[in-house]
């Protein structure tokens, strides 16, 4: 296991777009359930309903991309499981592990989640349903290189799906059932104010073919539809410990250098992790890795020469982690058994993560690990710091 | 108008309405009589049940002749995407004869579609040419974000053609 015993400071920038979130809802549309009953249909603000995907931001914590995983330091090898996100960059290591000073950050991954784009616009609703996981697929890639100019560098890729994900509207059949209806309102409504096309044979209904009333009664109903839909979408935010399932494989490869001579496997390991909620209060993720990683580390690992190996070990982590508190304000604790490199370890760990306000994020920890072959104890800590869009914004 | 020619002799001819973009909704399909303000057929569905969103035409064929078959199409846009896509296609003896389709995106909740096109026989009398070029005419309807009424945006793209 790659290890860094010093204090590291992970500057993760995720920049991400919404699905789901936490954040503040739009003035005059506070979610209430009760308003969604036909007798409130009515709306007198006149104005127009916002754009939805601009109402709600993510504000889950940010997990590490599969890519990234590979490529940070930390002994802690549990890939959180998340929800989908079409965008997230992570950077990391502003300090310099050999004097301690502030440095360019070393490594960079991003993961993106081409979603929709999977099918595109032929993509129907009962096709997605059928094979979810496949559209809330991320892919991630990073880069990882060591000072100096002709000193190794590190790339990974890595992919992550998830089988659970409480936050996707389009598997959410109570909302879905909602939403139909509204639109089945509509579409009376709608349909009664148009006869036989007359045009190129596709546009859009412009309103002016609607009476005063008919607009305004289409006007309620999206009041209505998007009440509900931002309902459902705060009940997901909310349910920050919702249960989750998530299966990630990711790959590292090593260069003697910046041009990617002599590229080489170093590593390929998969993840699977699932997460129990407990109440409104707790979260409980239980994890294992395996895969194979070369038998002397990347090339430049400082744990290891330089020389290539041709052998590879077996890889195997089991984690756990516990979480308990809010969506805002965490505490965990993580138990950790590995074996790399023919080297037993157990990691205990602990710390808090806390939303300071909305788009950003701190976590901390620090723990010991115990090599349970040579019977040796380090001290390892962790402060990280995570900005999303909202507070770039 | 949109063209969409078929076979009399041919087999029943049915019509598929669906949504892309994984979006759900409401439509409404509707058969008119020809050069009248007459409905010979309709029927309502939603995208979002298991049912088929499959209609076949009355029979014999060349009742159909001059007929105009038309979608009225209601979505709602389900975050994180704004996009949408309807299409009404128009299918013979498992061959798709044509289709009517409006992508775009909107800033709304929902967004209302009318899909058409008109039904030909295929032995009309019409040369090679004017066939082709309505296999290959595409329509293009582009909105601008604030001037329509209703806030809808579309940039949208309706493609239809013939084939026998």
């Amino acid at each position: 296991m790659r290890h860094n015993p010093l204090p590291t400071l992970t500057i993760m920038a995720g920049l991400f777009f919404c699905l789901g979130g936490i954040a503040t809802a739009q003035p005059g549309l506070t979610p209430a359930l009760d308003a969604l009953l036909p007798k409130d249909l009515q709306i007198s603000d006149s104005t127009r309903p916002p754009n939805l995907a601009s109402t709600y931001r993510v504000d889950f914590a940010l997990p590490d991309a599969p890519a990234f995983v590979l490529l940070d330091e930390s002994p802690s090898d549990i890939l959180r499981p998340s929800t989908v996100r079409e965008f997230a960059v992570d950077l990391s290591s502003f300090v310099d592990t050999s004097t301690g000073g502030f440095t360019i950050p070393q490594a960079f991954a991003l993961e993106f989640s081409p979603g929709l784009l999977i099918g595109g616009h032929d993509l129907t609703l009962r096709e997605y349903q059928a094979t979810p996981w496949l559209y809330r697929m991320r892919l991630s890639a990073g880069t990882k290189r060591l000072s100096g100019a002709t000193a190794p560098s590190e790339l990974a890729v890595g992919i992550r799906t998830s089988f659970i994900d409480k936050s996707d509207l389009r598997t959410n059949k109570t909302l879905l059932k909602q939403v139909t209806d509204i639109t089945d309102q509509m579409l009376v409504v709608v349909a009664s104010a148009v006869g036989p096309g007359t045009g190129d044979g596709a546009e859009v209904i412009d309103p002016s073919q609607l009476s005063a009333s008919q607009r305004a009664t289409i006007d309620s109903l999206n009041g209505v539809l998007q009440k509900t839909i931002l309902a459902a979408q705060q009940k997901a935010a909310e349910q920050w410990n919702a249960p989750a399932l998530d299966l990630a494989v990711a790959a590292l490869f090593s260069s003697k250098d910046s041009l990617a001579s002599g590229l080489q496997t170093a590593d390929v390991s998969g993840w699977l992790t699932y997460a129990a909620g407990f109440g409104t209060w707790g979260q409980l993720l239980l994890g294992g890795k395996a895969g194979m990683a070369r038998a002397n580390g990347p090339l430049g690992d400082s744990t290891t020469d330089s020389a290539s190996s041709s052998t590879f070990d077996l890889t195997a982590t089991v984690s756990s982690r516990l979480y308990i508190g809010t969506n805002n304000y965490k505490a965990f604790a993580e138990l950790q058994w590995a074996d790399v490199h023919d080297t037993n370890t157990l990691l205990i760990n602990g710390g808090g993560e806390a939303m300071l306000r909305s788009g950003l994020w701190i976590s901390f920890g620090g723990g010991v690990q115990r090599n349970l072959d040579a019977g040796t104890w380090d001290v390892i800590s962790k402060f990280s710091v995570k900005l999303g869009l909202p507070f770039l914004e | 108008m949109k063209i969409i020619s078929f076979n009399k002799d041919g087999g029943p001819i049915c019509v598929t309405v669906s949504a892309g973009e994984a979006q759900t909704g409401s439509y409404e399909f509707r058969l008119w009589e020809a050069d009248k303000n007459d409905v010979v057929m309709k029927k309502s569905g939603n995208f979002n049940n298991s049912d088929e969103d499959t209609y076949e035409l009355p029979t014999p064929n060349d009742l159909n002749i001059g007929r105009q078959v038309q979608a009225i199409v209601v979505l709602a846009l389900l975050p994180p995407s704004n996009d949408y896509s309807a299409t009404m296609s128009v299918m013979q003896d498992d061959e798709e004869l044509g289709k009517v389709t409006m992508e775009g995106s909107s800033d709304q909740p929902s967004v209302s579609l009318n899909l058409y096109a008109e039904l030909e026989d295929d032995d009309d009398g019409k040369d090679s040419d004017e066939k082709s070029a309505e296999a290959e005419d595409r329509t293009v309807v582009q909105n601008d974000d604030d001037d329509d009424e209703d806030g809808t945006s579309a940039n949208s793209t309706a493609n239809g053609g013939s084939s026998a």
